[in-house]
């Protein structure tokens, strides 16, 4: 038979129990603080749930739509030994022809895009892709604006965006917007970028450049001439503004021709997207190096 | 033979009873009508995502099921003790393992194969298209590949409970997936102890990626040459003859301690 358990037997261990639970809950309470104070209001469901790892998320999802746009064509890495029976059976298998998925068929790299900037809203870069395939490939500047409008919601100092909104409203031949968001880009220059980077600086001279053209087409030379100088200054190497500036200064108009030069220089027409030819290394940089400050480099992802 | 099938048929019968089946189903449907929902800028036509998403939950859920259905059923035989009545009747202990590895092998392949119906059926439902051939070659590999999962799995459970060998078949798998098929390109950077251990892992694990058919599929690549096709499916095959050796070698002489497992 066993022995009746007193009541009292109970007191010190439960005691003990919510003295220690006391304890914990008082150190967590001081170990946090009042970090929900610090929160953002803005955050979104996602974002507090997924943390920091919500970027990883995106990079992976941007990394997809890279494969996408390269019909799953994974990049070439190299490798240490390349005679193996399962490396030679693998390259059989994969995807290895080297092709890029044109007009209608780049809206498969869309949903990628989508997921991305859903998962790491930050991501300025993904905004600017998807912005431009939509205005490019698939003719919809409206969903790129759309899109490049939630991107400022979410970055508000971001200036590529404001950039970006700028091509937009040049292209839709509203230039008085177009102006207005390059100042504003120029404000936040150079946002969360390096000023001293070489892309930065790239980004930085065609929004004056932008500028100059759209003060040229209003007639304001002297601004016009201005700015040039200033993208020489910021980019010596850059012959064609050189020679803008030259003949400027030697009297000659270029006013009529500004629309067709915004055009060339800064992709507001549309350019066939390339297809590797058979044998090419898909490992290769999209950033081609021009002459002039011709900026697709966002562009191809 | 027959009675390898009896065995089979004996797992099969435990799997209906079971809801695993059904619960990778739903959640299957229900994660590829979240992808039809997504409203991708009111654009149509857009639906190569939804097959590659689908596939690849289609891999996932075909290894749960795998390692779940394969890895469960020599423990659980010694946990209820059945393993007594049953090892008392004329059936060998290979007879045990190949029927058991059958059964789950069965299982798994028809569940891939509701798995894939699904993925084509919402792919056609959405105006998208998928290429037969190939769509059928993945779904040979991917069958040999559960093979493979389903044999490695019941030869690690001939020593260990449920959550052990499921446990291991997964970092295996998992493995063999992240690392084997990544070591040429590790070993560029390592040497040494390090690049032993790398080579030893590329050589020792099974090739799973050469079963995954998914980019091709997805993107339209067409059918791989036939004697590529039948490589690796003898490839695999060897691997399903070789660790059901092992789980007959570790089966055969193992002695039952009653309630040591479960």
């Amino acid at each position: 038979m066993k022995p009746k358990r007193k009541y009292g037997d109970w007191v010190l261990p439960i005691g003990a129990a919510l003295l220690l639970w006391g304890v914990a809950f008082s150190m967590a309470c001081r170990l946090e603080g009042n970090r929900f104070v610090s929160v953002p209001i803005e955050q979104s469901f996602l974002e507090r749930v997924l943390g920091v790892s919500r970027v990883a998320f995106g990079q992976t999802f941007f990394e997809q739509a890279d494969l996408y746009f390269h019909q799953g064509v994974g990049y070439v890495r190299q490798q240490a030994f390349t005679n193996s029976v399962f490396i030679r059976a693998y390259e059989v298998i994969r995807p290895s022809a080297h092709a890029h998925t044109t007009g209608y068929t780049v809206s498969e790299i869309l949903p990628w895009l989508q997921f991305t900037t859903r998962m790491d809203p930050k991501n300025v870069t993904a905004y600017l892709t998807t912005a431009y395939w939509l205005r490019s490939a698939l003719r919809r500047p409206d969903l790129a604006e759309q899109v490049l409008l939630e991107a400022q919601r979410k970055n508000p100092y971001d200036y590529r965006v404001y950039n970006e909104r700028a091509r937009i409203a040049f292209q839709r031949r509203d230039d008085s917007r177009a102006a207005r968001l390059l100042d504003a880009a120029l404000k936040v220059w150079p946002s969360n970028e390096d000023p001293e980077d070489e892309q930065t600086l790239l980004d930085l001279s065609v929004i004056l450049s932008r500028q100059a053209i759209l003060y040229e087409m209003k007639g304001e030379r002297d601004a016009a001439l201005a700015l040039f100088r200033k993208v020489v200054e910021l980019r010596p190497g850059n012959v064609a503004v050189a020679r803008r500036v030259e003949a400027m200064e030697q009297g000659m108009d270029y006013s009529h021709l500004d629309r067709k030069t915004w055009d060339i220089l800064f992709g507001g027409t549309d350019k066939p997207v390339h297809v590797c030819g058979e044998g090419d290394d898909h490992d290769h940089d999209h950033d081609h190096d021009h002459n002039h400050d011709c900026e697709h480099h966002h562009h191809d992802i | 033979m027959m009675r390898v099938l009896t065995l089979s048929r004996v797992v099969w019968l435990e799997m209906i009873r079971r809801k695993d089946l059904y619960v990778l189903l739903i959640l299957l449907v229900t994660l590829l009508f979240v992808l039809l929902s997504l409203n991708i800028f009111g654009l149509g036509g857009v639906v190569r995502y939804v097959a590659d998403v689908g596939l690849l939950f289609a891999w996932l859920f075909a290894i749960i099921l795998g390692v779940s259905t394969a890895g469960r059923q020599l423990p659980q035989e010694e946990a209820k003790r059945t393993i007594y009545p049953l090892l008392a009747k004329p059936v060998t202990r290979a007879d045990v393992v190949l029927g058991k590895w059958l059964g789950s092998w069965t299982i798994t392949v028809s569940c891939t194969a509701l798995f894939y119906l699904l993925v084509v059926g919402v792919v056609l439902l959405r105006g998208g298209g998928i290429q037969p051939v190939t769509l059928a070659q993945g779904f040979v590999l991917h069958a040999v590949a559960m093979g493979i999962v389903t044999a490695l799995t019941v030869a690690i459970s001939t020593r260990m409970t449920y959550g052990a060998a499921a446990s291991v078949a997964y970092i295996l798998i998992a493995g063999a997936f992240s690392i084997a098929s990544r070591v040429p390109e590790l070993l560029v950077h390592e040497e040494g102890f390090v690049a032993r251990g790398l080579l030893a892992l590329y050589y020792g694990l099974p090739h799973l990626e050469l079963f995954d058919l998914r980019q091709r599929i997805v993107h339209e690549w067409g059918a791989i040459p036939c004697r590529t096709l039948l490589f690796v499916a003898m490839y695999g095959v060897v691997w399903v003859l070789f660790l059901l050796l092992l789980a007959w070698m570790g089966y055969r002489r193992k002695r039952f301690k009653r309630g040591a497992l479960g």
